[in-house]
């Protein structure tokens, strides 16, 4: 399943989105104009749906309550809305809507209340769930701190979507905070965003999963790291701590070992990056992975993300934020793949693809050269005047 | 009018905007893209003879060791192209049309004009770079020469700031009109750009 439509209102720095999705979405924009932001209303839904420690409450306290999360370009509306439609693939008809509308309660404890929560399954024409109803919430106003997407007796009959939303991926793999686990300490964040777990995870896969996944990376990886061989899981026979190895080819045969620590840190965030493609079912969102790349690699990362969508068990529809031209010069990149944000007066605007890029791109120009050359800060020059 | 900006580097593309706003035509930018040297220009050729349909074109190249202007667009094969697609050559490079501005460019270099000979001929320039850079040397301001020459010793053809400091003056100070009567394929670039699309 992917998301084929996401809607917002009022979140972070959008008043008012309506985008299409495809299986793969590039994010693209200047700085701040709200590329995480975006994936942070996914992210958010994530943290409503999931099994443990999930919740409305939770997920808005975690960011900072409602006043930080109601977009500042917000008009009289105090609602905060998010509504996405799921599909079996891009061009298939939508099968489910979700909607979650939210505002303060406006006294007392100020809580979150539900203000809207509907769940439509529009293969069927039906409406699962039309909140708040007049018979249950209107008689007891508790219920509406909670959404029914997050209680399981509650949502039943839309399993799927809770699930869908709870196995989804944030990746923005730290190396140094692999590499130095030891020393950094046991502090994770909800989901663990950067990757800290990473070796635990892969420590907890079923052997021969792992091992088919790690030669499915390596040969991918040996485009980008020609002289790696031979990846492999293994445990430290004193502590029992997992890692991964790999034999360097160029050095003399019985001093090539390497661990993870010895890894360089592009060789790092690229394993995290195709494992998690490999891994899991769901929304896989992946920031700015363009990061400690050679650019001739980030050139290979839309093609390889297309490889390994198709080698994986389950398709998962992929996010990629990104600042990165040479990602987007690939030219098999479809227009209608890339989001790009641009920040107005009156909060961020998600443009699709307009009609003239799309003649563009058919006339042979990359996207990089349409969509980036529009995204570009105008006056960066002149910026460095400045200092 | 929307039109497409296809330059090799930023100070050219800076120019380029320069000349859209001085033409007075009303020209809007819909992208500009810069193509980061001759040879990825060279390759677009394609890609501009089609999409200058969806928009028109604006390219700007130098002419740099080619002879001449009409060599270049014959061994590109644009002696003939579409009437959308608007191909200027610059002789030889964009420095000599900043230069050309003599006046302009001494205040904003701070150097006495009297001092420095700036060539009548701009185009005839061999290394018009070279020659900016050492104008800039010239300059009353450390601060300011530091930033556009390169340092000492250095095996750079430019100092740090070089694009920041020209492509700031050429978009606020510059005067393409002055320039015009020293360059001649300035002056024609603006008389072409007069008529584009009319
Ligand atoms: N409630 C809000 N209303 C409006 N704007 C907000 C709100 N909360 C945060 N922002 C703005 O969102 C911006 C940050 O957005 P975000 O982190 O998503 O940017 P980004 O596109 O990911 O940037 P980068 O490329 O630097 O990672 C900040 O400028 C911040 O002021
Ligand atoms: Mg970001």
């Amino acid at each position: 399943m992917l998301i084929s439509r996401l809607e917002l209102k009022n979140w972070l720095n959008f008043r008012n989105v309506d985008v299409r999705l495809r299986e793969r979405v590039f994010v693209v924009g200047p700085n701040a104009s709200g590329k995480s932001n975006l994936l942070d209303a996914l992210r958010f839904l994530r943290d409503i749906a999931r099994p443990e420690g999930g919740g409305l409450q939770r997920a808005v306290k975690a960011r900072g309550g409602i006043t930080k999360l109601r977009c500042l370009s917000a008009r009289r509306d105090p609602e905060v809305r998010i509504s996405v439609e799921l599909a079996e693939s891009a061009d298939a008809a939508p099968v489910w809507r979700y909607t979650l509308g939210f505002k303060s309660e406006g006294k007392g404890l100020q809580r979150v209340m539900v203000s809207k929560e509907t769940v439509e399954d529009l293969s069927k024409g039906q409406v699962l769930l039309d909140r708040p109803d007049t018979e249950l919430d209107g008689a007891d106003r508790e219920r509406l701190t909670e959404t029914s997407l997050e209680q399981v007796n509650a949502n039943k009959d839309f399993r799927a979507i809770a699930q869908f939303f709870s196995t989804l991926t944030y990746l923005h793999l730290v190396p140094q905070l692999l590499k130095y686990s030891e020393i950094v300490g046991a502090a994770r964040l909800d989901g663990d965003p950067f990757g800290q777990s990473f070796l635990e995870h892969i420590a907890n896969t079923p052997d021969r999963t792992r091992d088919s996944r790690l030669k499915k990376i390596e040969a991918a990886l040996r485009v980008c790291v020609p002289n790696m061989r031979d990846l492999k899981f293994s445990r430290d026979g004193a502590t029992g701590r997992p890692h991964l190895e790999a034999m360097y080819e160029h050095w003399r045969p019985d001093a090539g070992w390497q661990r993870e620590e010895q890894f360089s840190d592009g060789t790092l965030r690229l394993l995290g990056i195709m494992w998690s493609l490999l891994d899991g079912d769901s929304l896989l969102l992946l920031e700015e992975p363009e990061l400690s790349l050679n650019e001739n690699i980030v050139r290979r990362i839309p093609p390889l993300i297309w490889d390994l969508q198709r080698k994986a068990k389950h398709r998962r529809q992929v996010f990629i934020t990104t600042h990165s031209e040479a990602m987007l010069s690939d030219k098999s990149i479809d227009p209608r793949e890339v989001l790009r944000l641009e920040s107005t007066a009156d909060g961020t605007r998600v443009l699709g693809v307009t009609e003239k890029e799309l003649a563009l791109v058919e006339a042979g120009y990359s996207v990089a050269e349409v969509v980036l050359s529009k995204v570009k800060p105008s006056g960066v020059e002149q910026l460095l005047l400045l200092l | 009018m929307d039109v497409m900006l296809v330059a090799e580097d930023e100070l050219s593309m800076a120019v380029m905007r320069r000349l859209l706003s001085a033409s007075g035509r009303g020209f809007r930018i819909y992208a500009a893209i810069v193509a980061g040297g001759v040879d990825a220009i060279r390759r677009g050729i394609p890609v501009y003879r089609n999409a200058c349909h969806v928009l028109p074109h604006v390219v700007l190249v130098d002419l740099d060791r080619t002879a001449c202007a009409p060599t270049l667009l014959k061994t590109w094969g644009l002696e003939v192209r579409p009437v959308s697609l608007m191909f200027r050559v610059v002789v030889r490079t964009v420095e000599a049309w900043l230069i050309a501005d003599a006046a302009g460019l001494a205040a904003e270099l701070l150097v006495a004009q009297v001092k420095v000979k700036v060539p009548a001929h701009p185009e005839d320039l061999e290394h018009p770079k070279r020659e900016l850079v050492n104008l800039a040397r010239r300059s009353r301001s450390r601060r300011l020469a530091a930033e556009i020459a390169p340092a000492p010793g250095s095996r750079a053809n430019v100092g740090p700031k070089y694009n920041a400091r020209l492509c700031d003056f050429v978009l606020n100070r510059w005067d393409p009109f002055r320039a015009a009567a020293r360059a001649p394929s300035l002056a024609k670039a603006m008389h072409r750009l007069d008529g584009f699309m009319r």
